[in-house]
């Protein structure tokens, strides 16, 4: 088979190249490493962009009797906000971990299907993309992250807004599906001799752990998602409680994802921690297997607790009680991973690096929010709690100072891995001070607000109902999240004003990926190194273990290794797959099922699906000789 | 060291004191831990229990992550420390803890959900809620009444209310009087409570409700009150509500009634004093002049403000006349109301004259 000549040897030194060369490597990068940044960097930006839109959210809310945004701009936002922080920042986050580390941390040179990998991060920007373009036909999706039926149908969600939603978040699920079998199918088989699964680092594990919640989780959204698109377009009645369907069985469907989901969300950063920590404390992570299985076992109990969402929906008490037992049980894995990640900091030599300050600081904050998730874990308080802005407290002290402060530890503690250089310790310090006490001054007070009666998701409210001292706090704490973020973005800017001179292991680690280059090689290892223990590379350095640095092994400088070349199929297929999806806009009747539209879908429809199809085709046939 | 001393002690100082606004008072009419009801009593029961349970394992795991942080400081000095990878008897150690906990707060929260999920009792008086966009229905099943946006009760005697849902999903919710049920299109659920607070005779005692479940543009303008009564004001009530109400100022009347004509209200709003004004689309407006509040539970009970709610409704509270796209909400609705003002205020002020 002939080589194909065009494409561009990703490993080019970017001085070499013009930035049109440089812009075409990208795209047709199959390097998980190349993906994984651009996962991260995404993540980054959207972040910025949710939480733009939450500072709008705290405005409205700062005084009361607020003008400054219309109830259904307010709608908008809130939707919007919650969406692209779940969806569109902290999921392409962990997805830009676990794709430049995942490999990694294994002794892996990639996935083990690049191509595939390109494909789901091109198909997550498509989606992405496509939500926001929502935008610029003024329709923005307004019926709330969790699109309750029936009042995301087309009676009272007319307009094509939630259909962006729908179909937007049928396209990201694809992408994270393809991804989930990506990774796990690559756990399963590149691990490096001598890596048995329980000598894989935790972080690996929660990743892998994240993987099949994913691809077990996310066809439930698919399918709960598709039935609302036959409501919505040909007018069916799955939902609508008029014609005989039931909205709660869109609850039953959309929790039964959306709990897992929040363990999507929060494993990864749990992973961090645990590399982290023990790194910084210089022990290994105390009881490694305990907080594996507290994971797998958070995992799988997810998947058992979604009516906990719903005790007000009046399931009966039977349902309540069993649900609300499984929602408690959660909590003994959590509390037993708490309390290794304390005992690994006991009796070690902590060093308090930005990396560490943030790990630290996610430590407490989850631990607040996982407290305050077992009080409405017990349904007649949630009566009182449900949908007021106690469960606001509770999720953002979970999300954000769980989540997302996990996530900025691995920020700091991965940056020079990922992009050869440094961050700068005392900026990520003021970051961290400045996350720490916005969110605080943010989030606290909002636990007060729930239990004075508060409902969450409403635009105004007027004085004299004692909610205004918390709702002003909680809009100045905003304020200092946002100069938090401003920190971290210009430390994180300013990085790349510096020169690439990251040491390969400038935090004395303990795992393979700080055994070779920063950034690594296109080819990661030069020689796969054999695995004798769970610290490969402390071992190296403290007990005269094995060598697995490849300075050791391969000798100093850049070797030849045949890796997969880049390829422009992946982009191409991505596109043509989102527009398949994007075609279910045609096909939407003014009232009920129309033939007319329904033509007009298919034929487009057609015409995507039948080049996604021989875009996938050229795909297969093109020549993948490592090279 | 003094400044920082004396920093930390206006710091101190400034949480406790904002710390003290927080905390819901009897100021608070929404708050979810004063309670009035039997209902709430059982709920607060298990919510203290838990709560101290949460806050002093958060306080003490934040004591011992301060230990470890101040004492296992790096001390630069050269070598690791030792290199433990665990301790299984520690572990099963703190396994078992939240298991202990787990089972502290688990069997009575299950004994208070069967507790409240208890049937009625046969004396209660049934009311039939349905959640509108934006604004709540009451009808009094045994009496016969139906109105919006308030409920009259006697202290004293339990309330089941069969909870439902004409539109989308909403919820429920006077947090003083207890938890909140969701009026899901469909189904009925039900809730039921006997307020405990005394009313003294002539009196009456209000309790707020709001829309807890997001239902659409003006889900924050959608509130209710309970309003108690002693049983002989709950009695009166009921009679004054059942008695078609007589307007006596006949120029008031006949400008209101015709009023009423022109502006196609009949359409959907009933009013029992009107020949044929039965529709139940929108809120039942007999008796509107003794009602507290109107625009469901959002504007004080006036003739300026009704007049205004007339003119405005679109601009106080988006959604109800016109859907997203600017089409009216109800086939055949005149809107805008085409009523000149002199007819507007002798709508308000017939309307406010029903009492």
């Amino acid at each position: 088979m002939s080589a194909v000549s065009t494409q561009v040897e990703t490993h080019n030194h970017a001085a070499d190249q013009s930035t049109a060369q440089w812009l075409w490597s990208i795209l047709t990068s199959v390097d998980h490493k190349t993906i994984g940044r651009l996962y991260l960097l995404s993540g980054i930006l959207f972040f910025v962009v949710g939480g733009v839109e939450a500072l709008a959210i705290r405005l409205q809310l700062s005084v009361p009797n607020a003008d400054f945004v219309s109830a259904q701009r307010y709608n908008e936002l809130f939707t919007m906000h919650a969406t692209t922080m779940i969806f569109l920042s902290v999921m392409p986050m962990a997805a830009g971990f676990t794709n430049f580390f995942l490999p990694l941390q294994i002794g892996a040179r990639d996935v083990v299907f690049p191509r595939l990998n390109a494909y789901s991060y091109w198909l997550w920007l498509a989606g992405a993309l496509f939500i926001n373009s929502s935008f610029l036909v003024g329709a923005f999706p307004d019926g709330g992250w969790f699109g309750y039926a029936n009042m995301s149908g087309t009676q009272y969600s007319p307009g094509p807004a939630m259909d962006f939603w729908n179909i937007g978040l049928m396209i990201l699920g694809v992408s994270s599906m393809t991804a989930g079998f990506n990774f796990i199918t690559t756990v399963l088989n590149l691990r490096a001799p001598g890596m048995s699964l329980f000598r894989m680092p935790v972080l690996t594990w929660m990743f892998t752990v994240v993987q099949f919640l994913v691809v077990m989780s996310f066809p439930i959204l698919t399918i709960a998602q598709a039935l609302l698109l036959f409501d919505r377009n040909y007018g069916t009645n799955f939902y609508v409680p008029a014609k005989g369907g039931d909205p709660l069985l869109w609850q039953h469907l959309f929790w039964l994802f959306g709990h897992p989901e929040v363990y999507i969300l929060i494993l990864p950063s749990m992973g961090i921690v645990s590399e982290v920590l023990p790194t910084f404390s210089r022990k290994p992570l105390f009881g490694a297997p305990f907080v594996i299985f507290s994971g797998i076992l958070i995992g799988f109990l997810g998947f058992g607790v979604w009516s906990h969402h719903m005790f007000t929906t009046g399931l009966g008490p039977v349902a309540d009680s069993a649900f609300s037992l499984t929602t408690m049980l959660i909590a003994i894995p959590t509390a037993v991973k708490i309390f290794n990640w304390i005992a690994t900091m006991w009796g070690g030599k902590l060093r308090f690096t930005a990396a560490m300050y943030h790990s630290i600081g996610f430590v407490f904050l989850f631990t607040i929010g996982g407290l305050s998730g077992v009080m409405h874990a017990s349904p007649p308080i949630d009566l009182q709690h449900q949908d007021s802005y106690f469960v606001v407290a509770h999720f953002h002290y979970v999300l954000f100072g769980g989540s997302v402060i996990g996530l900025f530890s691995g920020i700091y503690f991965y940056w020079p891995k990922m992009f050869g250089r440094m961050l700068s310790e005392r900026l990520g310090k003021i970051g961290f001070w400045l996350f720490f006490v916005g969110m605080n001054l943010t989030f606290f007070p909002m636990h007060f607000l729930g239990v004075q009666g508060m409902p969450r998701r409403i635009f105004r409210y007027e004085d004299g109902l004692g909610w205004e001292t918390a709702n002003a706090l909680a809009s100045i704490g905003a304020l200092i999240i946002a100069a938090g973020m401003a920190v971290h973005l210009y430390a994180m800017i300013s990085s790349f004003m510096r020169p690439k001179d990251a040491p390969s292991d400038p935090w004395d680690a303990a795992t393979l990926e700080w055994s070779i280059a920063s950034p690594p090689h296109h080819y990661n290892f030069a020689v796969i190194p054999e695995v004798h223990s769970d610290r490969p590379f402390w071992d190296e350095k403290h007990e005269n273990g094995p060598v697995v640095s490849q300075e050791k092994l391969a000798g100093p400088g850049e070797h030849h290794v045949p890796m997969p070349p880049a390829s422009y199929w992946p982009i191409i297929a991505a596109f043509f797959t989102a527009g398949t999806f994007i075609c279910f806009m045609l096909g939407k009747g003014a009232d009920g099922f129309d033939p007319a539209a329904f033509q007009r879908q298919v034929m487009f429809q057609g015409v995507f699906a039948t080049l996604m199809l021989l875009s996938i085709l050229a795909w297969i046939r093109e020549d993948a000789t490592h090279r | 060291m003094s400044r920082f001393r004396a920093l930390f002690s206006s710091v101190c100082a400034s949480i406790w004191l904002s710390g003290c606004s927080l905390w819901p008072s009897e100021q608070n009419p929404f708050s979810t831990v004063d309670s009035s009801s039997d209902f709430n009593d059982a709920i607060i029961e298990v919510y203290s229990l838990i709560t101290w349970i949460t806050c002093i394992v958060g306080v003490l795991v934040a004591i011992l992550m301060a230990y470890v942080i101040i004492k296992f400081r790096d001390d630069g000095l050269p070598g690791n420390p030792e290199q433990i990878h665990g301790n299984t008897t520690m572990e099963i150690g703190w396994t078992l803890i939240p298991v202990v906990l787990v089972i502290f707060m688990v069997v009575p929260t299950i004994s208070t959900i069967f507790e409240i999920a208890d049937a009625a009792p046969d004396d209660a008086i049934e009311i039939r809620v349905v959640g509108k966009r934006w604004w709540w229905e009451f009808e009094y099943i045994e009496e016969g009444i139906v109105t919006a946006n308030e409920i009259h009760v006697p202290a004293g005697t339990p309330v089941n209310l069969l909870i439902e849902s004409d539109s989308v999903i909403h919820s429920f919710w006077v947090p003083r009087l207890g938890g909140k049920r969701d009026a899901v299109p469909g189904r009925i659920n039900r809730m039921w409570w006997t307020i405990k607070d005394e009313v003294a005779p002539g009196e009456t005692i209000r309790y707020r409700g709001e829309c807890a479940e997001y239902c659409g543009e003006s889900h924050a303008l959608m509130r209710f009150d309970v309003i108690a009564h002693d049983d002989a004001g709950y009695a009166e009530w009921v009679e004054l509500m059942k008695a078609p109400p007589i307007v006596a100022d006949a120029a008031i009347r006949e400008a209101g009634e015709e009023a009423y004509a022109a502006g196609g209200c009949v359409g959907c709003h009933a009013l029992t004093n009107i020949d044929g004004a039965v529709a139940r689309i929108g809120p039942n407006l007999t008796r509107l002049g003794i009602r507290q509040r109107i625009a469901a539970g959002t504007m004080e009970n006036s003739v300026d403000n009704l007049a205004s709610w007339i003119e405005n409704q679109e601009e106080w509270k988006a959604g109800t006349s016109y859907d997203k796209l600017g089409n009216p909400r109800f086939d055949g609705m005149l809107i805008p109301v085409e009523l000149s003002e002199q007819q507007v205020d002798a709508l308000a002020t017939y309307l406010s004259a029903l009492q």
